[in-house]
């Protein structure tokens, strides 16, 4: 099992920090945790093409998490000439009508499949491509999960399960990964809450947004649906998670001097491996290591 | 008048040649022609953010011409925190319902909408951004264009003709942006034809799809659509255009030694300054010249 930090920043564009998403490879499957605007870029920086990713898990439909769908549909879709079997898809209530309002006939992208399949231009491409027969549209296999469901692959399972972010407006999941190697936990974006504890719990890496510093939130209702450093802190020392990623950090934290700070703080409370989040950051299962100096 | 490339590849995905994107900065606007997968980020790249684009022009709504459309839009009214005016758009037959399919109600983002207008989290978010009194979802001016149309702004103009793609699928225009500081042309992706050599009579710059190697298009139909580097050279020399970029490479010209073939090729028959365009490269409205050396 390998895990890939692809966005860890915010919906604010920064060159150094795309919006939010994850990379997991377990055995033949490449599965995404999110795939917010900036994050197939870095995809592609990781060496890794969206022909090859097999599965998306949406934790929740704020832009920020999974603008870059578009781009993975089309281009998986058009790259692999119908070679590969379709994208399968998860994610909360509305996945289905955004999977709709991209690839459907009267979708931002319905034109421009109507072309790609019928004209013999594109067809010319296709064939190139090693298509065969009638060139088909996308079908991705899309599932609206539920809180407590639990979805089971090849060597792996995940369970999703209700966080508190801004409801009533969006469904916002945490999710737990296990395999054989171990358990990755991840938070999509919330506040404190005990179903992130209970999906951590025991967890080898436990991924959490981290926007910022305990103490900053504008408003009660802020901190209720997005956690400051101590709140992660004490629910990864509950959860005894192994390794604890920060991630989603707004520029606030971002900075030198604050962010040793916020690791001083956070260290004081969670004795696990910490870890602060960078694109392209490969998270290990066990401790990080180091390494003799010539290596 | 300052030209910037911004995407010079094809659907095919590459790290070093982003789909289909153009900047051109006159006076206070910043307009893009066709916005592709990847062109957000090289537009981050050059320096410029998403609230400083004005103006957007699609030449035609296959993806890979305006996949970023989304991250423009819904970066630039996050950002934007009701500051600044909307985005203008302009493009062909669908621009509408793509845009609606977007961020209409039941749009890929109509969920996020709802939440960023409503929830406290993000209201909160919004006033730190200086926003100020009820957040209003985006409301972008699309007009669809006709072919002939001609769209003034402040200090310039637009004029959009129909040219061979990939009809009857999808309407598509090739552009001529003038203004006082001289002309630009912009392609679209079509085949040869006299619309463009019209439309580029004595142009500064032309930025032309110069697909594949003239000679080896897969099919007539093919060709018709999409321009081989001789019809380019071809149709630059007939306008008379000063500057010819040659763009949306594929890989197969896009080689050690078939590139300068190509340059070669062409330069035969077109006798103004080529350009072999590259992700980030500015173009000149005068002749290139080269400096001394020391600089």
């Amino acid at each position: 099992m390998k895990i890939t930090l692809l966005g860890t920043g915010v919906p604010k564009p920064q060159l150094h920090r795309a919006s939010s998403g994850y990379m997991v490879e377990v055995g033949d499957d490449i599965i995404l945790f999110d795939q917010g605007p900036g994050t197939y870029h870095r995809m592609m920086e990781a060496g890794k093409r969206a022909v090859d990713i097999t599965h998306v898990f949406f934790s929740h439909l704020h832009y920020d998490h999974c603008l870059d769908y578009a781009r993975l549909l089309l281009t998986r879709w058009d790259q692999g000439a119908g070679k590969i079997p379709e994208l399968v898809v998860y994610g909360p209530p509305h996945t289905k009508r955004m999977t709709q309002a991209l690839i459907g006939k009267n979708g931002a992208f319905g034109p421009d499949l109507e072309a790609r399949t019928r004209h013999r231009g594109s067809i010319d491409v296709y064939q190139s491509r090693g298509g065969t027969g009638v060139r088909k549209k996308p079908r991705p296999v899309v599932t609206e999960i539920r809180s407590g469901q639990t979805i089971t692959g090849d060597g792996w399972r995940v369970t999703a399960r209700s966080v508190p972010h801004v409801q009533p407006y969006l469904i916002s999941y945490g999710f737990r990964m296990e395999t054989a190697e171990g358990v990755f936990a991840y938070s999509g974006d919330c506040g404190p809450c005990k179903a992130m504890v209970e999906l951590a719990r025991n967890a080898d890496v436990l991924v959490y947004m981290c926007p910022y510093y305990s103490g900053t939130e504008r408003s009660k209702e802020y901190a209720r649906g997005a956690a400051g450093h101590l709140e992660i802190a004490r629910m990864a020392k509950e959860a005894k998670a192994k390794s604890l990623v920060v991630t989603h950090v707004l520029p606030q934290i971002d900075k030198p001097g604050v962010r040793e700070k916020v690791l001083r703080e956070i260290g004081a409370i969670y004795e696990g491996s910490l870890y602060y989040g960078e694109d392209l950051m490969e998270i290990p299962l066990g401790d990080p290591v180091s390494k003799s100096h010539e290596k | 008048m300052k030209i910037t490339l911004l995407g010079t590849g094809t659907p095919a995905p590459s790290l070093k040649r982003m789909s289909s994107g153009y900047m051109v900065e006159v006076g206070d606007d910043l307009i893009l022609f066709d916005h592709g997968p990847g062109a957000y980020h090289r537009m981050m790249e050059a320096g410029k953010r998403a609230v400083d684009v004005t103006h957007v022009f699609f030449s035609h709504l296959h993806y890979d011409h305006c996949l970023d459309y989304m991250r423009l839009l819904m970066t630039h009214w996050d950002q934007g925190a009701g500051t600044i005016p909307e985005l203008k758009v302009y493009g062909p037959p669908h621009t509408k319902r793509m845009t609606r399919a977007i961020i209409g109600r039941n749009g890929v983002f109509g969920p996020d909408l709802e939440a960023r207008t409503k929830h406290q989290v993000s209201i909160d978010v919004y006033e730190s951004r200086g926003g100020k009194g009820k957040r209003k979802k985006p409301s972008p001016e699309v007009t669809e264009i006709r072919s002939g149309q001609v769209i003034r702004g402040n200090g310039w103009a637009v004029r959009a003709t129909s040219v061979p793609h990939v009809q009857p699928y999808l309407i598509s225009y090739g552009f001529r942006l003038d203004t006082d500081d001289g002309s630009f042309v912009y392609s679209g992706d079509c085949g040869p034809c006299n619309a463009m050599k019209k439309l580029a009579k004595g142009a500064d710059v032309m930025v032309y799809m110069t697909h594949y190697l003239s000679g080896t298009e897969p099919s007539k139909a093919f060709a018709k659509g999409v321009a081989g580097h001789m019809e380019v050279a071809e149709i630059g020399q007939a306008a008379g255009v000063k500057n010819l970029v040659v763009s949306h490479v594929l890989k197969q010209m896009d080689e050690p030694g078939l590139r300068e073939k190509v340059l070669r090729d062409m330069g035969k028959v077109y006798k103004g300054n080529l350009f072999f365009g590259e992700d980030l490269m500015e173009i000149p409205l005068e002749a290139p010249m080269a400096t001394d050396r020391e600089r």
